[in-house]
């Protein structure tokens, strides 16, 4: 490294003095020693992107596939490539020092990666709770990659909801070509987005957890960039039929793609339908239709354009929670709620209803040998509704209501007869849709409105991206990237009605506020602009409101890469500002519901840096470590956007600490990663809407001021028995807690009590939502003529059920005395039992010349284990009267018993 | 890609496309049809039987009595909580049941059994109730056993009319049971009926002689919040007693009436007097006589009901769940009669509508007359009636049936430029031998009409043989058992009547609104195993094809959109015929229209289009739809 580098730039002088210690190497005349070229073993198409280590080198493969070596000492060198969507792979080389030339590497692609085999879909579909928070799915399974700790947790992990670190999805960032694509008012990917696009999404850039990449800068549960460009899709036309008993029955996948053609385009096509009548689950159909077109020019040598069109219009029906004692009436763990018979066919009351179609424009650039260009433009819109029933003084609808369900009996006749009742007809254990329709007709009698509606919460996203990101490999030690990140958004939240139900028409007053103000004809409008509205079908009622946000990111990263090991830093700024826009008075807050709020404006920065050393050959230590900080999501700013413009009582952002440090091995018949990782949140915020039961209204729950702390140990690694025969073995223990006692705030929807405000002491609970402790034994077999076996068999346990924090107030064991037993009981978390299951996978391909054939089938929970609690939650009632826990029982979604899928693939 | 690869190309594609469209997953979804409930089972015992066995402790009923009632009161208004009140002709009874929102299901005049057996009688302070036990008491019946003992009869029928009682009587037979009291006052004037924090509050209401009776509402109540009026008027609701107090449940507000001012109205009286001039004035008025009592002379507040010659006076008529006025001389000992109902005054305005039906039986002579006054000034000597000219019932009309007046502009009937107050009276004249018996019904003044629709009868017909004789010139068609509807727009279908010919008209001529649709539907018809449509049509001034004829067999008599409406394939007036031909239909089998072993009912609709541009005018006449012969 020559003195005159030095003086280039600031930046560059600031990280130089960095790295003076690393530079240790002489540059010499290269000459190429070893060469080769990856392929996919079922294609033969060439593999890009592909990472390959040599003792203490590491390159990647070109567009072509191709990579070559120089520098490289005579002796058994151990070589190890990575691809993403294939299985690692390793050999050992015998280099005398005479150029080699390995020829045509087959990988063999991830076949059994959760994405294909249909089993993420279970956890992507899974269905909300009470408070229409959807569970997340989990965030294992948005990074599949070449690690074996992150391959074997995100298909065989997912099931179970597994989210690594316990980190929610919001922390995982995705790009789709380099564009983020994460929601902007709450942080998660939105990947069913792409559901069924599985051909064509499949090239993925993947960091894990603070992980250093190359294009991006990454976030703290790791990234993943979708990288769709048509000259990267593998040529083929493949035609592709699965069945499954899961969520959708059938799924039918076309895709065709030229690859890049010698006139200079690319053009990539696919597009599928999955659908189903029922899945495992009774009432849930699926109709989901997926179409992607993708079209890049090369312009020259150097520059490409690449346009891509896609989008997943589907419908489904989804699976409701219930109490363990309407899961033990109707004697099955899956019994769903949401479905009811209407004139003898099986209808869904909630259906999932989207089609967010994505448009974009990029560019990809080679300014030079040393320097990258790329650009990307994005536009995104549609539509996106969720169904349910709404109803208007009127009985409770739902079957599994509380007072519906024998335990709600005093008597102890009463409650048999409820048992009996509950158990023998379906029209009472199910929606009795035709019911619903005969009160609404009597209602029509009188001339008057609807009493019960199916109700479409629409959220309706349009955004505008722009993306920018530079590379410059300065020299062959050091990197430079940066980029910057431009998004303009606005979210529709509004309800349609979306079926009458045989009425004549809905008024739209919030009949809770009716009640509780009696006579009082201004608080119970919904829209004092339109007060006493009638409102016919696909026409907007309850709430209509737009969140707005214009968000700047910019960011800059370098890298010195040495023999010994590489380092990198990174910083990133981002700005932005929000605001809410009322389209609709609110009755009980005409002064603050119509027209804009005020505008919100945040600006936070990310400290990222980490590295990796090698110690002795084939032995690695790799530490991250990053600081940021976040402003609320703003999902999680408006404590009741439906009514009022009303925010946060601290607006602050949230503050999070990380570090993680790992050992690594790379022998070729055995590789291994074991980390230890703490993280800590500070000032994270939380809202929460539903219907209290008490108050009759919904209200708004926020808690402000949450900490919590995240450490914990990760362990993966395969063994090689025979050049066959693999050992896999991963284990994930973690001790997620909340460590303070962050503050609520309680509002009323209906205005009929003031903002209340309560201390919740939650310190020292476990984090939610994921088994805190996870672990998967497996037996690998990849024999000879295309044909593997898998067997997994997986464990876990410290899943903690999510609390409702008012049973955790001072509130809720008022009038306990010091010692009670009670308080204890009203206050301590549940833990879900442990589980056991075992999973295995077949798959067998065929080639003749050209044509290619493969059979895959995995059956998941072969041992049928119909008891494992998946997820658990609180509903969010307390009796605070009685204090009786078992007048609201928590509730729970079951994984699926033993269950299948089968694909036949088909390609030339 | 070779050719091979291409044929292998279309294959897939086409395996595909095949296993995509047949592959359907159920999107829509039937509406189910209205349900009609009956019971295949008799009451045996009365509800005055029932209360009258309770021996005044509480105990279970093991006879397998079965009583029927109507419900007077239900929970809508919050009043009542988990409490229904029922009545037949003997008594009322209030039944416990452990449920929300009865009043989803059991609406005011639905008729219900309750199969007592298994249930509880008791009493809650001397009001005697039907329900369960709960706490060694009565109390509600489970929801769960609801289903075993409840059981609602056909759709809600009409409301029994309260039973007018005296606060100075002793009125324990009306014991939750539909009650009126006329003229009282409410001793404290403006608090709120009951205020939030007490369960329920008692009101007092005290008639001219100082008689007084314990008003109860409960907090829960939608009208909890309202203020009591000042001045004197009547109440209605269901009378209940708590040891030895009465006291009256309003069910609503709509049970408060005329309150006003502070002078008590006049007191009824036998003479012929004209109504108070001071009684206050109302723009519109609509009177379907749903609060008259079966048999007896028919008191309206606003209303006059005056016997000018002999003593037979309108009586209020109930036949099944029909209510309306009646006078007749059939069995009259008075060798004349004449009497009049004559409506409230009424706020003239210069596009006020007048409508009722009339229907008349056993016929001997026309005895019914329409009437207005208008230059009322305070001095009945003075007032001078003008006739209308309606379309009575008469010798033709059959017995029984009724007959709509059709939309009569008061215009006619009054000087130009007239301000002031209008009365409309409805005169009967018989003898001994002149003994038709005249009904009236559905009394509407106001500027709309009567709603553009027939309506009333949804009986099935076996065959229609309309000719439009009963139309009257420019006005909307209202024809018994046929719907003309608008369902965009203000036109309907009218009558026209041009030189001797009568028939049905639609058109956008001259149309103020965006768009026209006007639907006129015949009567259901029964099936049968086979009918035949025939009618003929004509156009004048064509720019556009703008009529349509369609059939259903899911109509449900009101909700044009939910039904599903299929065209019939009719020859139709085009642009080809002369303006005012008539064109035949041809003979049209229904046959062809409806699924194989069709055994329901079918409507057949005539549908215009039209707007500001296409406004070609429409005509049908001698509409027939009869057997396959």
């Amino acid at each position: 490294m020559g003195k005159h580098n030095v003086n280039s730039l600031r930046m560059k002088r600031f990280i130089l003095t960095l790295c003076l210690g690393f530079c240790l190497l002489s540059l010499k005349a290269q000459q190429i020693q070893l060469k080769g070229i990856l392929v996919d073993e079922t294609t033969q198409s060439p593999i890009a992107n592909a990472i390959i280590k040599i003792e203490d080198k590491t390159i990647s493969t070109d567009s072509e596939g191709f990579f070559s070596l120089s520098e490289l000492k005579p002796g058994r060198l151990g070589l190890w490539i990575e691809a993403t969507g294939y299985e690692p792979y390793s050999m050992v080389v015998i280099f005398t020092g005479e150029a080699m030339d390995l020829g045509k590497i087959s990988l063999r692609p991830f076949i059994l990666s959760a994405i294909d085999n249909g089993l993420a879909e279970i956890a992507l579909v899974a269905e909300g709770s009470d408070d229409e928070s959807e569970i997340q799915a989990g965030s294992a399974l948005l990074a599949a990659s070449s690690d074996i700790f992150s391959s074997i947790a995100a298909y065989t992990f997912s099931p179970m909801y597994f989210k690594t670190r316990g980190y929610d999805n919001e922390n995982i960032a995705v790009y789709m070509n380099g564009l983020m694509v994460n929601d902007p008012e709450n942080g998660r990917p939105s990947w069913s987005e792409w559901g069924g696009l599985n051909d064509v999404t499949r090239n993925k850039e993947i960091s894990n957890g603070m992980q250093f990449s190359q294009n991006l800068l990454g976030s703290l549960g790791g990234s993943t960039n979708i990288i769709t460009r048509p000259s990267l899709q593998r040529k083929q036309t493949k035609f592709s039929y699965s069945l499954s008993n899961r969520t959708y029955v059938h799924r039918l996948m076309f895709t065709y793609s030229t690859g890049m053609r010698p006139d200079g385009w690319a053009i990539s096509f696919s597009g599928s339908r999955r659908w189903g009548n029922e899945g495992y689950v009774e009432g849930i159909f699926y109709d989901a239709w997926a179409y992607f077109l993708g079209i890049e020019r090369k312009i020259n040598n150097n520059h490409s354009l690449a346009l891509t069109v896609y989008g997943s219009p589907t419908r489904r029906g989804q699976q409701g929670p219930a109490t363990q004692e309407a899961y033990d009436l109707s004697e099955t763990n899956f019994y769903n709620p949401y479905w009811g018979y209407q004139q003898g066919d099986k209808r869904n009351s909630r259906v999932k209803d989207f089609h967010e179609p994505m448009i974009l424009l990029n560019h990809y650039g080679k300014l030079s040998e040393n320097l990258q260009w790329n650009n990307g433009l994005a536009v995104s819109f549609g539509y996106n509704g969720g169904t349910a029933l709404n109803w208007y003084n009127a009985p409770d609808p739902r079957p599994d209501y509380y007072r519906y369900l024998p335990s709600y009996a005093t008597d102890e006749n009463i409650r048999k007869m409820v048992a009996d009742r509950w158990k023998s007809s379906e029209n009472v254990r199910q929606i009795n849709w035709d019911k619903l329709y005969q009160i609404n007709y009597l209602s029509n009698l009188e001339g008057k409105g609807a009493r019960y509606i199916v109700e479409n919460r629409r959220n309706d996203q349009l955004q505008f991206l722009i993306n920018s990101t530079l590379n410059y490999q300065i020299n062959q030690n050091i990197a430079l990237s940066g980029g910057a990140t431009y998004r303009n958004y606005r979210g529709s939240h509004f309800k349609l009605i979306e079926d009458l139900l045989g009425s004549n028409y809905w008024l739209d007053i919030d009949q809770f506020a009716e009640r509780d103000f009696t006579g009082d004809t201004i608080k119970a409008q919904n829209d004092l602009n339109n007060p006493n509205r009638k409102v016919s079908e696909d026409e907007k009622f309850g709430y209509n409101y737009c969140v707005y946000q214009q968000l700047l990111q910019a960011w800059v990263q370098t890298e010195f890469s040495y023999d010994a090991g590489n380092f990198y830093a990174g910083i990133a700024y981002t700005g932005q500002q929000f605001y809410r826009e009322g389209l609709m008075r609110n009755g009980r807050h005409p002064d603050n519901s119509f027209g804009d709020s005020q505008k919100y404006n945040f600006n936070d920065a990310t400290l990222k840096t980490g590295g990796t050393y090698q110690i002795f050959p084939r032995n690695f230590i790799q530490v991250n470590g990053m600081y940021m900080t976040r402003a609320p999501f703003i999902q999680n700013v408006f404590i009741s956007p439906r009514t009022r413009a009303d925010v946060l009582p601290q607006m602050v952002s949230e503050k999070i600490v990380s570090g993680e440090a790992s050992y690594l091995m790379r022998y070729p018949f055995l590789n291994l990663r074991f980390t230890v990782f703490h993280t800590i949140f500070d000032d994270q915020s939380e809202v929460n809407s539903f219907y209290h039961d008490d108050l009759k209204t919904y209200v708004n729950y926020v808690l402000t001021g949450i900490s919590k702390t995240h450490q914990g140990l990760e362990f993966g690694t395969e063994v090689k028995i025979t050049s066959a025969l693999s050992l896999q073995a991963v284990a994930a223990w973690g001790n997620y807690r909340y460590t303070n006692r962050p503050l609520a705030t309680i509002c009323y929807d209906n205005g009929s009590k003031p903002d209340t405000t309560e201390r919740v002491y939650i310190k020292n609970f476990y984090v939610p939502g994921t088994p805190q402790t996870a672990a998967s034994l497996g037996l690998k077999y990849a024999g000879r003529r295309y044909l593997y076996i898998n067997l997994n068999a997986n464990y876990f346990d410290r899943n903690y059920v999510d609390f409702n924090p008012e049973r955790r107030t001072s509130a809720a064991i008022a009038n306990l005395g010091p010692g009670d037993p009670l308080i204890t009981t009203i206050t301590q978390q549940e833990k879900l039992p442990d589980a056991f299951t075992l999973d295995a996978s077949i798959g067998k391909s065929w080639r003749w010349g050209e044509y290619f054939l493969n059979l895959n089938f995995s059956v998941s929970n072969i041992l049928d284990n119909k008891k494992v609690i998946t997820t658990g939650f609180e509903q969010m009632r307390f009796d605070f009267t009685n204090k009786d826990l078992a007048k609201f029982p928590p509730k729970y979604y079951y994984g699926y018993g033993r269950n299948f899928f089968l694909n036949l693939g088909f390609r030339f | 890609m070779n050719f091979s690869n291409t044929k292998l190309f279309f294959f897939i594609g086409l395996m595909a496309v095949a296993a995509v469209f047949t592959g359907c997953v159920k999107g829509d979804f039937d509406e189910p049809p209205i349900n009609i409930p009956t019971v295949d089972f008799k009451a045996n015992t009365t509800i005055a039987q029932l209360k009258a066995s309770y021996t005044g402790i509480l105990d279970s009923i093991s006879d397998d009595i079965i009583i029927k009632g109507v419900v007077v009161a239900n929970d809508e208004s919050g009043n009542l909580y988990k409490q229904l009140v029922i009545q037949d002709e003997t008594g009322g009874i209030m039944l416990l049941i452990d449920k929300s929102y009865l009043y989803t299901e059991y609406k005011l005049g639905q008729r219900i059994y309750v199969k007592c057996k298994g249930m509880y009688l008791g009493d809650y302070n001397k009001l005697i109730q039907l329900g369960y036990i709960y706490n060694n008491a009565i109390g509600r019946l489970p929801e769960v056993m609801v289903e075993d003992h409840i059981f609602r009869d056909s759709l809600p029928g009409k409301v029994p009319a309260p039973v007018n009682i005296d606060v100075a009587n002793n009125n324990s037979a009306y014991i939750n049971m539909l009650v009126r009291i006329e003229n009282v006052h409410f001793l404290e004037v403006g608090v709120p009926f009951a205020p939030q924090g007490a369960s329920a509050t008692n009101r007092t209401i005290a008639d001219a002689s100082g008689n007084e009776l314990i008003v109860r509402t409960s907090q829960y109540a939608n009208f909890a919040s309202m203020l009591t009026p000042s001045g004197y008027g009547h109440l209605q609701g269901i009378l209940t007693i708590y040891q030895t107090t009465y006291q009256l449940l309003i069910r609503d507000t709509a049970d408060i009436i005329g309150f006003s001012g502070s002078t008590p109205p006049p007191p009824p009286s036998g003479d012929y007097v004209f109504p108070d001039p001071n009684f206050p004035t109302i723009s519109s008025l609509e009177e379907n006589f749903d609060g008259i009592t079966n048999q007896t002379d028919i008191s309206i507040s606003g209303w006059t009901n005056e016997a000018t010659k002999g003593n037979r006076k309108w009586q209020g008529k109930i036949y099944q769940t029909e209510y309306y006025a009646q006078a007749t001389s059939y069995n009259s000992t008075d060798a004349e009669n004449v009497t009049w109902i004559v409506t409230p005054p009424v706020i003239y305005s210069n596009n006020l509508i007048l409508s009722f039906k009339s229907a008349m039986a056993y016929y001997k002579h026309d005895g019914l007359s329409v009437w207005i006054l208008t230059n009322y000034t305070g001095n009945p000597e003075t007032a001078t009636w003008t006739q209308i000219n309606a379309t009575l019932a008469n010798s033709s009309s059959g017995d029984n049936n009724w007959v709509a007046s059709g939309d009569i502009p008061l215009s006619n009937f009054v000087p130009t430029n007239y301000t002031g107050n209008i009365y409309i009276g409805f005169r009967y004249e018989g003898t001994q031998t002149n003994t038709t018996t005249y009904r009236i019904d559905e009394v509407k003044i106001n500027t709309t009409g009567g709603g553009g629709g027939g309506g009333g009868t949804v009986t099935p017909v076996s065959e229609i043989h309309e000719m439009f004789d009963n139309v009257q010139n420019d006005v909307n068609i209202e024809i018994e058992g046929w719907l003309n509807l608008a369902e965009t727009g203000t036109r309907f279908w009218r009558g026209k009547i041009f030189n001797t010919e009568k028939y049905a008209q639609a058109t956008s001529y001259k149309t103020l609104d965006n768009q026209n649709i006007c639907w006129l539907i015949t009567p259901p018809v029964m099936f049968e195993g086979g009918k035949l449509l025939n009618f003929k049509s004509a156009k004048a001034y064509w720019v556009h094809d703008g009529l349509s004829v369609w059939i259903s067999t899911d109509f449900n008599g009101s909700n044009l959109t939910t039904a599903t409406w299929t065209p019939i394939n009719a020859t139709l007036a085009g642009k080809a015929n002369a303006d005012h031909e008539w064109v035949s239909s041809g003979n049209i089998s229904i046959s062809n229209y409806v699924p194989q072993g069709f055994t329901g009912n079918f409507y057949i609709a005539f549908k215009y289009i039209g707007d500001a541009v296409n406004t070609t005018t429409y005509r049908i006449d001698e509409v027939n739809i009869e057997p396959v012969k």
